[in-house]
C-alpha cells in the first residue's frame, strides 16, 4: 500500500507527498490541467511550445540556467505535454529539495517567457516536429487518427500542432495561454522521496502557496460528434512495408470500461501466448502486433495495430484482425487470459511503484483528474472485479465497426535502398 | 515571505551504497550473485551468456545473427515444453519476459510477483539447458527479425549509424549488429544455433543474478538441482582489434528522399569497457555531449536552434569501442553544424575546463547515481555488468569517490588521448544535392547507395 499525504494551499494548489527512502533522492512533480485539446483551433500546438518555454528562464533564473543550476546540483528535468496535461518534473538530491523548489516554482510565480526564448524554442520545436513526426515512418500517425476520429473537441488535431501555428504563436498570445491555464487552483505538486513531510509541506507552502492566484478557472465542457459510418483510408507514406491501423472510440480514464478496455489489451496481445502473437506474428503475417487503450480525459483510444511482413497482403491481415475482435465480443476473454491479465497488470504495478519517478506520475495524474490518490491503492482491485461479462457488454457497446477508423500505411515515394 | 533572487543553501547529499550481495558459485561451476531485498514483493530473475554477436565471428562461415537467434530460440521449444506452452507458463505467472541479445553477452530476464520465483527458475533453467530450436520457430523468427531490418531501413538515424559501424568495424568481429543482416539470416540453420549452444553455453559462460524478495536456502537448492549438468568445457575466441579508424576523413552520404532534416553521425575509435580510462572518458563525454547541458547540446540545440537534441558517446563494449556525435539536424545548416562540433572537440582538447564545470559534472553525476540504483532490474543489470568486465567487487561502491578525485588535468589529458578530430568519419543521410556542397570540405566523399 502507498502511503501518502495530501494538503491543500491556500492559493489553491493541491499538494500530494509521498515518503520513498530507498535512495537519497526526490522527485518534484508539477502538473498542469492543461494540454493540447484545451487550444485554440486556430494556435495548436500552444502547450507543448510553452512547456519548451518554461525552461528558457524566469523572473530571477537567467535564461539558460535552469538545467545548468540544477545540472550542478546533482539533478535533472524533463517535462511532457499530452492533449490533457502538462507535466513537469525534475529529480534532485533530498538534501537540496528546497534548491528544487525554488527553481521549479519561479517560472509559475510570474510569466517567464522572452522573445528571445521563444525564437530559438519556436526552431527548436520545428526541428522536433521533423525529427519525431515528418522525416519518421509512421509519423502522421497521430495527425491521421485524430482528424478523422474526432470532429469538433480539441482531441482533433495532435499534439505538437500545426506547423504554420508554431510559427505564427506570439509572445501575447502565449502570454494569454500561460494566465489563463498556469493557474495554482489547476496545479497539482506531488513530491516523491526521502522527505520530511512537515519540512516538505513548509517548503511548498512558501514557494509554491505565495503564487497568486488569476481568475478563477472556466467550467470544462466537452461535445464530440458520434462516427456513424466506418471510415477506411489509405495512407502513403514515406515507408517500405505497408501497416493496419483500427482505432475506436471507448470510455474515459478511470471509468470501469478504461480498466476493462486496458485489461483486453494485456489478456488479447501481451506475451508471445497471446492469441495476437499466435495468430499474426507467428503466422508470418506480420512483424508486430499490439492493442492498446490510450486513457484520455472525455474518451479514450483503443487500438489495434498491425506492421505487415514483406509480401503479405492488408486484405490477409485485416480478416485476422477483425476475426479477433469479433471473437472478443461473443466469447470474451478465456479464464486463462483473464488470469494472465491480472497477474500481468500485478506484476507492472509492484514495478511502477518501485521508481520513485513512475510513482510520483501516478499519484499527481490521479489526483489532477480524480483528486483522489487513493485509486493507486485501488488499482489492482478494480481489475481482479472485472467481470467476462462486463468484457463481452463493453466489446459489444463499443468496438462497432461502423463507428471505427482504420488506416492502412503503405509505401508511396518509394525510398532507395 | 521567501526571497526568490537568491539561491536556497544547500546541505551536503546523503551518502549511498551499492546493495549487498553475496556471490555463489553451484556445484556444476555457475556463477550465482543474490541481492536479498523484501522492500517490494517481487523477484527478478536474470541470465548472461557470456557470448554474443561478438562470437559469430568465429562460426564457420561468419553467419552474423547466429548468437540472437539462438538466445531468441531458449524460449522456443524444450525437451519438455512447445513454444506455447513455454509461452503460457511464462504469461499465467504475470511474468515479464524480457531478452536482450547484444555484442558480448546474451541476456535474459523475468520479473515476476515473489511466489514465482522457484517456478521462474525451473521455466529458465529448461530453456538454458534444454533448448530443441525447432525448425518452424526458427524460420518464423528469421522472417520477424528480416522484416524489421527492412522496415528500420525507412529511419535516417538507423542508417547513418549503420554506415558508421560497418565501415568503422569492417572486417572485425563487431562489423554487424547483433541480428545479423538480411543475407546472414537466411543463411543460418538449426544446425549452427545447436553448435553455438555447444561450444559458448557452458559453465564458465552462463551467470545467474537473482534480486528481490526470496527465500535463499530455497533458491539455492532449486539452482544446484536445475544446474547440475552443465557443459564445462570452456572456449574462449581471440582477435586482434587494431584501431586503425578505417574511412577516416571520409564523408559517406546517402540519399533519402523527401527528408525533412539530415541524419548526421560523426565518430571514430574509441575505448575498451574495462579499461582503466573508461571512468574518465565518461566523464568528459559528460561535460562535452553526454547530458542536455552538455557543451555540443547547448550550442546546436539552445544556442543555434538546429535540433531537438544531439549527444555524444564512448561505446565501450568488450574488445573495442567507439566514439560518435549524432544528431538529427537542420539540412541547410549540416556544414555549420559540423564545424560546431570541431570546435567544441578543439576547444576541450586546447583548453582546460572550468573549474566550475568540473564541479557541476561531478556534482551532476553523483547526485543523479542513485537513479541508477533504485530498481531490482537496474540492479541485477549493474551487477550482470561487473561480471561481464571483471570488475572488482567494489566498482560500483567506489565509482563516486574516483568520480570526485578527477582533475582539469586528468580531463585535458583525457581529451587529448580520445578525441581525434583529425580522424573523424561523416556520415549524413538525406537530400544528398544539399549536402553535397556543404560536407565536400570535410573529406573525400563516398556515395553509398546500398547498407548491409
Amino acid at each position: 500500500m502507498i502511503i501518502y499525504k495530501q494538503a491543500v494551499l491556500n492559493n489553491g494548489l493541491r499538494l500530494v507527498m509521498s515518503r520513498k527512502s530507498e535512495i537519497p533522492n526526490v522527485i518534484i512533480n508539477s502538473c498542469f490541467h492543461v494540454g493540447s485539446k484545451d487550444e485554440d483551433p486556430n494556435k495548436t500546438g500552444m502547450s507543448h511550445l510553452l512547456e519548451h518555454l518554461m525552461f528558457s528562464g524566469s523572473e530571477n533564473i537567467p535564461g539558460g540556467k535552469f538545467d545548468e543550476i540544477l545540472h550542478a546540483n546533482g539533478g535533472e528535468s524533463n517535462a511532457f505535454t499530452t492533449q490533457d496535461y502538462t507535466s513537469y518534473y525534475l529529480t534532485i538530491p533530498s538534501s537540496k529539495l528546497e534548491l528544487g523548489m525554488w527553481l521549479d516554482s519561479d517560472r509559475y510565480a510570474s510569466f517567464p517567457v522572452t522573445e528571445e526564448g521563444l525564437e530559438v524554442q519556436r526552431k527548436v520545436v520545428i526541428e522536433e516536429k521533423m525529427q519525431t513526426h515528418d522525416n519518421s515512418p509512421f509519423g502522421s500517425l497521430e495527425y491521421e487518427s485524430a482528424k478523422r476520429l474526432f470532429k469538433k473537441s480539441g482531441y482533433r488535431w495532435e499534439i505538437i500542432g500545426d506547423e504554420n501555428h508554431i510559427k505564427n504563436l506570439s509572445l501575447k498570445d502565449i502570454e494569454n495561454f500561460y494566465n489563463s491555464f498556469y493557474n495554482p487552483a489547476n496545479m497539482v505538486l506531488t513530491v516523491v522521496g526521502d522527505i520530511d513531510y512537515d519540512e516538505t509541506y513548509d517548503l511548498a507552502d512558501s514557494y509554491y502557496g505565495s503564487i497568486k492566484t488569476n481568475a478563477s478557472m472556466a467550467e470544462r465542457t466537452y461535445s464530440e460528434e458520434i462516427i456513424e459510418n466506418e471510415i477506411e483510408d489509405e495512407i502513403e507514406d514515406n515507408i517500405t512495408l505497408p501497416a493496419r491501423f483500427i482505432m475506436y472510440r471507448t470510455p474515459a480514464l478511470g471509468t470501469k470500461e478504461f480498466y476493462a478496455f486496458r485489461l483486453m489489451c494485456v489478456g488479447l496481445s501481451s506475451g508471445e501466448s497471446s492469441n495476437v502473437y499466435r495468430s499474426l506474428v507467428r503466422t508470418d503475417l506480420t512483424t508486430e502486433s499490439y492493442l492498446s487503450n490510450q486513457g484520455m480525459e472525455f474518451e479514450s483510444i483503443f487500438s489495434f495495430n498491425s506492421f505487415l511482413n514483406k509480401g503479405v497482403k492488408i486484405s490477409q491481415v485485416s480478416k485476422s484482425m477483425d476475426n479477433i475482435i469479433s471473437n472478443l465480443k461473443m466469447n470474451g476473454l478465456t479464464d486463462f487470459e483473464i488470469r494472465k491479465s491480472v497477474n500481468k497488470v500485478l506484476t507492472s504495478y509492484y514495478l511502477k511503484i518501485q521508481q520513485s519517478m513512475n510513482l510520483s506520475n501516478h499519484l499527481a495524474f490521479y489526483k489532477l483528474f480524480f483528486n483522489d490518490c487513493e485509486m493507486i491503492n485501488n488499482e489492482i482491485k478494480i481489475f481482479e472485479n472485472i467481470s467476462n461479462q462486463d468484457i463481452k457488454k463493453y466489446a459489444e457497446e463499443y468496438l462497432d465497426s461502423k463507428k471505427r477508423v482504420a488506416l492502412n500505411y503503405i509505401p508511396g515515394k518509394k525510398v532507395e535502398s | 515571505m521567501i526571497d526568490r533572487t537568491k539561491i536556497p543553501a544547500v546541505k551536503p547529499s546523503g551518502d549511498i551504497h551499492f546493495p549487498e550481495f553475496t556471490i555463489t558459485n553451484l556445484l556444476s561451476g555457475i556463477k550465482v550473485y543474490l541481492v536479498n531485498d523484501n522492500r517490494y514483493p517481487v523477484t527478478t530473475v536474470r541470465i548472461m551468456i557470456k557470448a554474443g554477436s561478438y562470437n559469430d565471428y568465429f562460426t564457420d562461415e561468419y553467419k552474423a545473427g547466429t548468437a540472437t537467434l539462438t538466445g531468441e530460440l531458449l524460449s522456443k521449444g524444450t525437451k519438455h515444453s512447445n513454444a506455447l506452452q513455454i509461452a503460457e507458463n511464462i504469461d499465467v505467472t504475470g511474468s515479464l519476459f524480457a531478452s536482450g541479445f547484444g555484442y558480448d553477452g546474451t541476456f535474459l530476464t523475468l520479473t515476476s510477483y515473489k511466489d514465482n520465483s522457484i517456478t521462474l527458475l525451473n521455466l529458465i533453467s529448461d530453456m538454458i539447458l534444454n533448448s530443441t530450436f525447432p525448425d518452424d520457430e526458427l524460420n518464423s523468427k528469421k522472417e520477424q527479425i528480416i522484416n524489421s531490418l527492412i522496415s528500420m531501413q525507412d529511419e535516417g538515424s538507423y542508417l547513418a549509424e549503420r554506415i558508421f559501424k560497418y565501415n568503422h568495424y569492417k572486417d572485425t568481429p563487431y562489423q554487424y549488429d547483433p541480428d545479423g543482416y538480411i543475407e546472414s539470416l537466411k543463411q543460418i540453420t538449426v544446425k549452427d544455433l545447436k553448435k553455438f549452444s555447444e561450444k559458448y553455453y557452458n559453465s564458465e559462460n552462463i551467470i545467474i543474478a537473482i534480486v528481490g524478495d526470496f527465500d535463499e536456502g530455497n533458491i539455492l537448492r532449486t539452482l544446484e538441482q536445475k544446474f547440475s549438468n552443465v557443459s564445462k568445457d570452456s572456449h574462449v575466441d581471440y582477435f586482434d582489434f587494431k584501431d586503425t579508424d578505417n574511412g577516416k576523413g571520409v564523408v559517406y552520404l546517402k540519399e533519402k528522399k523527401d527528408a525533412s532534416q539530415t541524419s548526421l553521425f560523426l565518430g571514430h575509435s574509441g575505448i575498451k569497457r574495462n579499461n582503466d580510462d573508461y571512468i574518465y572518458v565518461t566523464f568528459l563525454n559528460n561535460l562535452l555531449g553526454g547530458s542536455f547541458v552538455s557543451r555540443i547540446n547547448k550550442n546546436l540545440r539552445e544556442k543555434n536552434g538546429l535540433t531537438y537534441g544531439a549527444r555524444t558517446s564512448f561505446n565501450a563494449k568488450m574488445h573495442s569501442g567507439d566514439f560518435t556525435i549524432e544528431t538529427e539536424i537542420n539540412t541547410e545548416k549540416t556544414g555549420f553544424a559540423i564545424e560546431e562540433i570541431l570546435k567544441e572537440l578543439n576547444d576541450i582538447r586546447e583548453n582546460f575546463v572550468s573549474d566550475e564545470e568540473m564541479e557541476n559534472t561531478k556534482n551532476y553525476i553523483s547526485g543523479n547515481y542513485p537513479l541508477q540504483l533504485e530498481t531490482s532490474n537496474a540492479v541485477s543489470g549493474k551487477l550482470m555488468t561487473m561480471e561481464l568486465y571483471g570488475f572488482e567487487k567494489d566498482y560500483f561502491d567506489t565509482y563516486l569517490s574516483k568520480v570526485n578525485n578527477i582533475t582539469k588535468e586528468k580531463v585535458k589529458e583525457t581529451a587529448l588521448n580520445y578525441l581525434h578530430p583529425d580522424k573523424l568519419k561523416f556520415v549524413a543521410v538525406g537530400d544528398i544535392n544539399k549536402l553535397e556542397k556543404q560536407c565536400r570540405k570535410f573529406g573525400n566523399v563516398e556515395i553509398i547507395n546500398k547498407i548491409k
